[in-house]
């Protein structure tokens, strides 16, 4: 019976010390965090995309970035897939209108010496000429 | 703790307010206030979250908690009780907050119990006698770690800050009978991983 009052006895006794231990260590750790000179430190970049709001708005750019360049890049080339077809187009269109020019130039051509040759009349023929002209006017 | 450094956060803590309105001799009082139990309400919130930076935000948002309800301070109970419920309530809301924000995966300051029974009292004892102490704090933080919010709670108010129940019922709001209970079953804890090193 003594021997377990004893015993009783010193766990109540190492559990006092135990938990004086504890305060003192509580108290000893505050203490020296209380005085403990405070550093500001600057966030760094990982620290700072680690909070949500950045995080979600850099999320929002990448995947706008991701949407907008691909459209943005196809949009292009179709327009300057149009442009080239126009320019060839427009190309086609200038060299047939080429053609036909120069093949209505090659008739008023030939017209127009026909025509000169007719009415150049060597002097030789001039008296025959006149008969001509004579003989038409009646 | 200096006390013109508490002075100095209290007057920039009104200042940062922007009130005029308490009058010269009240915020005196309060700062007196603050610099006597600034330091208490700090130790109790770092027991209780083991994460200093927590602690100090928490300290500073209790005390100007108690600055805006200064003037409905009726004086029922002391004012470090007072201030005590408002530091508990705080605290509360700090842990409903995080066990919200899990999927945040935020990270955590609190340092774990092998590194907060490093800190002894620089006293005369021996080696073998801090390797010992060392061992029995290391034992009650393990215990602790295992109580629920409100045994922890009281078990800090009972042995680190040494409150009586009847101070420790008033500040938590539960009554003393229920204090007791929750004490009880904190030292069955602290005892079963103290008995069981052995």
């Amino acid at each position: 019976m003594s021997f377990e009052m004893d015993e009783r006895n010193m766990d109540e006794q190492e559990l006092e010390t135990a938990l004086k231990n504890f305060r003192q260590s509580v108290h000893a750790w505050s203490e020296a965090e209380l005085v403990r000179p405070r550093a500001v430190v600057r966030a760094g970049f990982w620290a700072r995309m680690r909070k949500p709001i950045v995080a979600g708005a850099l999320g929002c750019v990448v995947a706008v970035t991701a949407i907008t360049v691909p459209v943005t890049v196809h949009q292009r080339n179709v327009a300057i897939a149009a442009h080239d077809a126009q320019l060839k187009e427009q190309q086609r269109l200038a060299d047939a209108a080429a053609q036909g020019a120069a093949a209505v130039n090659d008739d008023k051509l030939l017209a127009d010496v026909d025509s000169d040759i007719a009415q150049a009349t060597p002097d030789a023929l001039a008296p025959m000429a006149s008969m001509m002209s004579d003989s038409t006017g009646k | 703790m200096p006390s013109t450094w508490v002075m100095a956060t209290v007057a920039t803590t009104l200042e940062s307010m922007g009130k005029q309105s308490m009058a010269a001799g009240d915020s005196a009082e309060f700062a007196e206030l603050v610099a006597r139990y600034r330091p208490q309400i700090f130790r109790f919130l770092l027991a209780s979250m083991r994460d200093v930076d927590v602690a100090e935000t928490l300290t500073q948002d209790c005390l100007l908690k108690a600055y805006r309800n200064w003037g409905s301070f009726r004086g029922d109970s002391s004012a470090l009780t007072w201030l005590l419920r408002i530091a508990i309530n705080l605290q509360k809301d700090h842990w409903r907050n995080r066990r919200l924000q899990f999927w945040k995966k935020t990270r955590t300051n609190a340092v774990d119990t092998d590194e907060a029974s490093g800190w002894l009292p620089s006293e005369e004892s021996s080696p073998e006698q801090q390797v010992l102490a060392r061992d029995q704090v290391r034992l009650v933080w393990k215990a602790v770690e295992g109580l629920s919010e409100r045994q922890r709670t009281v078990f800090m108010l009972r042995h680190v800050e040494e409150m009586e129940l009847g101070e420790i019922a008033g500040a938590i709001g539960l009554s003393e009978g229920t204090v007791k209970a929750h004490l009880s079953r904190a030292m069955v804890r602290v005892r079963a991983e103290l008995g069981g090193k052995r």
